[in-house]
Formats: C-alpha cells, structure tokens, sequence
C-alpha cells in the first residue's frame, strides 16, 4: 500500500482537520430528527482538500469522515490493462472503542457476568496504537467491503497503467452510543461514491448504500440508530445487513449481512428490501445534492 | 491457467445460458469431490487434510493451550498460511477475519467445552496451511492471481479437525474459585474427550435433542454469479468470469453469518465484475439450505472413519 | 521427566531404541501428481515432511537464470504447528535461511545441473511434524521428488544425523529430546559410497570423535538410501504394470 517513491512527510505530521462548516444546503432539521423515509439527515460536501482529485465531506449524527481520491495516476513500469483501485482506511487513535466490534458480537453467550466484565476491559486489547503500521480489524474490513463494492462501478479499463486509490477517513464516530461497524460502512460508503463522482473518474454508476435491521418481530426498521434507542439489545433474532448498489442496473455490488442466529431466505428478503430502500433514497439525496452544485 | 479473452467468453456464454454447462460437467450445485483424510499429525490435538483434484490442498492443525481466563474472543486464534506467499497481504487477513469470525460466532456453545475451571480455559489454535494447485504458475512472490478462493475448502478441513480435535481429561478439580490451583490432566491418549461429542447411535440422537449434541462446527460455501445463474464451489476458471462472489454460512441446520459479496477475482482485473441481483442472494440462500445438510452429513462420515479407527500414521 | 536419562545403561534410549537403530522409516513419492512435476513424502519416526518439485522451467527472473546451469530454489515451509509446543517462525529466521542454504548448494552439485541451461528448479518442501532430525528428513525427502520429477542426477542424497552422548556414545538419528541434550551433526551422503554431500554441525564435537560419528552416520545413511531405493523400485514397478495393463 505505502508508495516509496512518494516523499512522505514527517512523522508527527498530522492530517489537516477541517471544521465542518455551517452551510445552507444543509437541511433545515435537527440532525437528531429522522426524515420521513426513517433515514437520519445527513451532510455532504463535496471538493473540501483541494491536493487530491476528489474528496467528500460527510456527517451524520456524531460521525465525520472525509474521504479522499487519488488518481488516477501513472504507475512507473507497469504495463496492466486496467488500472488499479485501492481502498485504505483510517480510523482516529480516540475512537478506540471500535474495535470491540467483533468482540462484543460474542457477549451474549451464556456466560458468567463476571467474565462478561472482564470481556469488557479487555476489548481495547486491538485498539490502533499510534505509529502502527497494520491496518486494525476494522480498517480492514471497511477497505474491503468498500473495495469489493466499487469494484464493478469504476470503468478501470478506462486507466491504464495506473492507480486509483482511495483514502477514507474517519474523523469521528458516535463515541457515546455502541454504533456499529455495518452503519459506519454504509456512510463511508456513500461518501466514497460522492468523492468518486467528484474526482471525475469515470464511472458506470454511482453505488449507493443502504443499511436495515431485522428486529424480533419481523419489522424492518431502516437506518437503525442506537443513538435513539439508548444501548444496542444484545442477542434475540436480530439480522443487520448492509447492502450497495447500482440502481441503473438495480444490481447488489456489496452485501454484508451480520446474525446471532440462523436466518432464512425470507428475512434476508425483508432486510435486503430494507436496504434497497434506504439505498434509493440516499441515491436521490446524492443526486439532488449533485445537481444543486453543478 | 490464465484463459484467453475469447476462452474466457466462451466460458461466461456457457455459464450464463439458460441451463448453464460447467466445464467441468458438474450441475450448478454440485461441489468438488475432496479426498480427506484426518488425525495424522501426532503433536496436534486434532487435524485433517483436504485435497481436491485440481491439486490445491490444505492441512489444518488445531492444537490447545491452557490459558487464564481473558478474553471469550481470544480462545480461539487462526492463523492462515498460503503457499509461500507473505503473511501480511490484505486478502489472506481478510480470509482470517472472515474464518476467525465465523467460527467464534458459531462457537458459542462450546466455549462450555473449553471451560477448564473458574479460572482457566482451554485456547485453540487453528492452523491453516494451503497449497494452491497453481504455485508454479505464479510470475513472483507477490503474485497472486492464480490463487483460487480457498474459503470453502479450509472451513471443510477446519469443521474435520475440529470433530477429530480431542482434548486430555481434567483430573485436578474444576472449581478454583478458593483455592487456586494449576489444572492438571490425565496423561492417557485414550481417556481424552472430543471437543465435539461424536453420536454413536443415531436413535440416541434423536432421543436426546439437545443443542449439544447437534452443534457443528460452522461450513462457509462460496458460490459464484454469472448473471441469473448460481454456482457452488466454483473452480478457478469460474471464479475468474464471475459477476460477483458470495459466501454464505451453514452451522447445525441454518444459515448463519457471514453472508457477504466476495471479490473471486484476485487478479484485480475488474471487466468480468458486474454486481448481482437482490434475487441471487435469496437464490444462493435456498441453494445452501439444500445442499448444506448434505455436506455436512458427508463430513461426518469421514469424522466417524477417522475417528473410529486407531491413529493415522501416514496421510498417503 | 526431571532427571531424563537418554541413555539406560542397559543401553536403551527414551523410545526403546539402541545407539545404532533408525526411527521406523517410511516414504512415498508422486504424491502429488497435479500441483507438481515431482513429489515425495517423507516420515522418519514422528517427523513428516512433504515435498514438491516443479521443474525445469523458465526462471521466473533474471536472476535466476544460469546460462550454463540450472539453477535450484529451496523453500523450507516449517509448519508453526509441527513442533510439539506450537511456535511460528518468522519467513527470515535464520535457522530456516540456513537450512536453505544448505540443501540449495547440496543438490546443485548432486543434480546434474549443466543438463538444464538456463531453467530453474523449484523446490519446496513442508515440515508437517518435527520430532528430530528435520533437515536430514528434508534431504532425503527432496532427493526422492527430484528422482520422481525425472531430473537427472549423479545419486541419491541419503541423510542422517548422529550425535554423541556424554562425550564418549554415538547415537544415530535423534528424536527431537536427544537433539536438546546432545551435540549433533547431519550428514549427507552420495549414493552408496562414502562422500559426503552435505554436513551441518552447529555445535561442539571433539575432534577426535568425529571419525567415529562420521562413519555411523554414513552407515546409517547408506541404510537410508536402501530404503528409499526399495521404495522407489516398488512405485517404478507400480508404473509399468499400470502402463502395461
């Protein structure tokens, strides 16, 4: 991933945060406030560093991410076809409470509560520690299943030998509530699929992301923020899925389904639907939003 | 290995037809056949070998550590190494995430099983050696295209070990909770226990319903998408043409996590990756539910081979 | 086992063998007839080793390319499960490098190389299980994939190793708790003669003691080589009537 023949700055060089700026087109309820379709209002702006081809700016409640494309941009000596396309993400040092994603997937066996406690202080035993040079668990799960998402959406033979690469950044994530891995995936998606856009690349299609739940009761509830309901309830039939498209060709180029137990094709029916729903309507929020900055 | 443009259409026209003809003759969920063989390693508590007839093989070990209590997560560690190629390449600790995760998630009933006492417990490691049918094929080190998706392959030869894993009895008292004392065992092959309690009879089986004895060790299957058209366990040359991967867990009878999209082609070339339909999913989903059961019957006959017969000393 | 005794008097070691006598010795080759030109199985005692030949073929760089002779690759795989408490092993540690080293250099004089300009032969080979003696087991596993890939070469490599007990015993093929106790040498041999081929001593050894311990290894590798003989014979007579038939 690190490209040698580039002059790396120093090592306590940090990268340039930028304060979200208050802006108009940002919509006019609390960000608290769900929108009639049960998404969370969110903020998009596009362009915001001006040294890479194109960047995105994205907040939703308490979680930033800025992502930026590079590319794409000759490799010396290589002779491929069809570019490159790389994804690195970077989660900030604080957020350290991320990595208990897959940890805390366990906590509901029946186990003691005493070691449930001892589970917990524990669960920053793979935090990112500072000058690490491995990506973390999640990093690496976000780079790929963005990877894998827009794999098919970027016409890559249109760049030969050369590289596209694709830095996210997570800013900040809701560090009160236990948020989870597939919502900050579906954001860092979407804001990808902006930064793309803007960086002039050629595309297929904008893929758009959407996230759903499978509560106990077989109700589908889209966007789930565990900001409203307090601590996410551990254990009971819930299926959480993540899924991206392409809604030209209505094709599903990213899936990620997470369950305690075991599913069947109906539920999975529901929560793709849900997805799929969500996914829309951000896809015509991105396409509002990029038309109103043309 | 490496088909040219016009074998490579010729592949996807045959495999995206209304009935679709595989190049290796097999119908759309039918798997590989696999040679397995399993306990032949002495110094590991269980291990099993699974070859297919392309030639990519892959040899597991579990081995047991005794352990104070830390972390539920931490009892279980996999390491996954593919022929001579880095460990720190982004796809093989994706394909360890992906592997780790679903066992730890599907292990939840026996983490009962590696309880020692109050205070210690048993750790596994699981470890996985792969050897790709094409290591000769690759140009360097580094590359890596003709490497199939082995994720199916290794949960098969994870789910024999772990049926053959066999830990040493505990002697010394279970609870430690006053008094603190290192665990201790009995030092007799024979008198072990399988962490994954065989049925000997199928009527007791059906008698005794508990989550207990139907638990298994999860089975990841990876299918491939070419256009309306679903295939399991897809050879290289299939996984090179595929609109999209998808892999799909099975443990005791469901569906279970991870069901996730896969890139199947590691060459990074993307013109054959188009996406797949919501319906595929549900499709792929049925296709497990179907041929699943099967599978994992299959397995344990193995299991009950291996296990029934004395120790394995050679695997050929 | 406080106060382990290697050596009974009556002259037994801890697995109930005498000084001279060999860890039961089994081997295959072709067993891995598609992924590999060459393939062989070796397993002396509880140590198993597998291993793949593919070769000649087109140097996969430059710098392997030999314009007068092939030139051979050795990769040494060694399991982190294979010894009995698991340990991973970095791909640089230095052990490792060495054994390659060794095994690269002895089979580039053993197969005759000028035969091949400008091909190279890959070799790699899996510890599995480790119970002593894994690079005399190595050896001989990677004579029995070359003779099975058809690379010509002068003779067998049969390997061993003899370490010396209390200053004053020898003691053939170790098992992994007598080679933590004891100073060891391995050896390899050419054919049936008495050249050595290859020797790797990492720790002390009287001089004097050396004759000694060189002249029951190479017996013990001459028996080696028998075995590996016979086995052979039996797959080549396996071949023909399959051929035949």
């Amino acid at each position: 991933m690190s490209d040698r023949r580039r002059i790396t700055g120093p090592e306590s060089a940090l990268p340039l945060v930028f304060a979200p700026t208050p802006n108009n087109q940002s919509t006019t309820k609390s960000p608290q406030e769900k929108t009639n379709s049960g998404i969370r209002n969110f903020f998009i702006k596009t362009g915001i560093v001006s040294n890479c081809n194109g960047s995105c700016f994205l907040e939703v409640d308490n979680t930033t991410i800025i992502v930026s494309v590079y590319g794409a941009k000759p490799i010396r000596g290589s002779s491929v076809t069809s570019a490159s396309f790389s994804v690195m993400t970077k989660v900030s040092n604080n957020l350290e409470e991320l990595s208990n994603f897959t940890s805390s997937d366990l906590s509901h066996s029946k186990e003691e509560k005493e070691e449930q406690k001892l589970a917990k202080e524990d669960e920053y035993v793979t935090t990112n520690q500072i000058g690490k040079t491995q990506l973390s668990l999640v990093e690496q799960k976000l780079s790929t299943y963005i990877q894998t998402a827009f794999l098919p959406s970027i016409l890559l033979e249109k760049y030969p030998k050369s590289s596209i690469e694709v830095f996210i950044n997570i800013l900040t994530n809701d560090s009160h509530t236990n948020s989870s891995l597939l919502s900050l995936i579906t954001w860092c998606a979407n804001c990808t699929s902006l930064a793309l856009v803007d960086s002039g690349i050629e595309l297929k299609d904008m893929v758009s992301t959407g996230i759903a739940k499978l509560t106990d009761d077989q109700t589908v509830v889209i966007d789930p923020s565990y900001s409203n309901e307090g601590r996410k309830t551990v254990g009971g039939q819930e299926v959480r899925a993540v899924a991206s498209y392409m809604s030209v060709t209505d094709t599903v180029v990213g899936l990620m389904i997470e369950s305690e137990e075991g599913v069947n094709g109906e539920m999975i029916e529901k929560v793709i639907d849900g997805c799929n729903t969500m996914a829309r309507e951000i896809r015509s929020n991105m396409n509002g939003f990029l038309v109103s900055t043309m | 290995m490496s088909f040219s443009v016009s074998e490579k259409d010729y592949l996807y026209q045959s495999l995206s037809s209304k009935t679709p003809i595989r190049p290796d003759g097999r119908k759309s969920h039918q798997l590989r056949g696999i040679e397995a063989s399993i306990n032949f390693l002495p110094n590991s508590n269980g291990s099993s070998r699974i070859r297919l007839s392309d030639g990519s093989e892959v040899i597991i070990s579990i081995k047991s550590k005794v352990v104070k209590m830390s972390t539920l997560a931490d009892l279980i560690e996999l390491d996954l190494t593919i022929d001579n190629l880095r460990d720190d390449l982004t796809f093989i600790s994706d394909w360890t995430n992906i592997l780790r995760n679903s066992l730890l998630r599907n292990f939840a009933d026996k983490f009962e099983c590696l309880k020692l006492t109050t205070r210690y417990y048993f750790k596994l490691y699981v470890d996985v050696l792969f050897l790709s049918s094409s290591s000769n094929a690759r140009t360097t080190k580094t590359d890596t295209s003709f490497l199939q998706n082995p994720l199916s392959m290794i949960s098969f030869g994870i789910y024999l070990a772990l049926k053959s894993t066999r830990l040493p009895l505990l002697i010394s008292n279970s609870n430690d909770k006053d008094i603190e004392e290192l665990p201790t065992f009995n030092d007799d092959w024979s008198s072990t226990v399988l962490l994954y309690p065989q049925d000997e009879d199928e009527e007791i089986k059906e008698n005794n319903t508990t989550s207990q004895n139907s638990s298994s060790p999860p089975l990841l299957f990876v299918l491939s998408v070419v256009k309306n058209n679903l295939f399991i366990d897809p050879s290289i040359e299939e996984q090179e043409i595929s609109d999209c991967g998808l892999v799909i867990g099975w443990c005791s009878g469901k569906v279970v996590s991870p069901i996730e999209s896969l890139n199947l082609n590691q060459s990074g070339s993307s013109e054959y990756i188009k996406g797949m339909h919501g319906q595929n999913i549900i499709e792929g989903i049925k296709m497990i539910e179907n041929v699943a059961a099967t599978v994992s019957k299959g397995l344990d006959e193995i299991v009950k081979d291996g296990n029934n017969s004395v120790f394995m000393d050679s695997i050929f | 086992m406080s106060n382990k005794e290697l050596y009974s008097p009556e002259g037994l070691r801890l697995d109930g063998r005498r000084w001279n006598e060999l860890k039961s010795f089994t081997c295959k080759v072709n067993t891995h007839q598609t992924s590999s030109d060459g393939s062989s199985y070796v397993q002396q005692g509880n140590t198993k080793v597998m291993c793949k030949v593919n070769g000649p073929l087109e140097p996969k760089s430059k710098a392997n390319s030999n314009n007068n002779n092939a030139s051979i690759t050795v990769n040494l795989n060694i399991a982190s499960f294979s010894p009995v408490e698991r340990r991973k092993r970095p791909k640089s540690d230095r052990r490792i490098k060495e054994m390659m080293t060794i095994l690269e250099k002895t089979f580039s004089e053993t197969v005759i190389t000028k035969l091949y300009p400008r091909t190279q032969i890959i070799v790699d080979c899996y510890v599995l299980s480790q119970d002593g003696g894994i690079l005399s087991a190595v050896a001989n596993s990677v004579t029995l994939a070359l003779i099975d890939a058809g690379i010509a070469m002068y003779d067998f490599v049969s390997s061993i190793n003899v370490g010396l007990y209390n200053n004053s015993i020898p003691i053939l093929d170790l098992n992994h708790l007598e080679e933590g106790d004891m100073s060891f040498l391995t050896l390899g041999i050419v054919g049936k003669s008495e050249k050595l081929a290859m020797m790797l001593l990492e720790e002390k050894i009287p001089f004097d003691k050396l004759e000694t311990l060189l002249g029951i290894g190479i017996s013990g590798a001459q028996r080696i080589k028998d075995l590996m003989d016979e086995e052979l014979r039996k797959h080549g007579k396996l071949l023909i009537s399959t051929a035949a038939s």
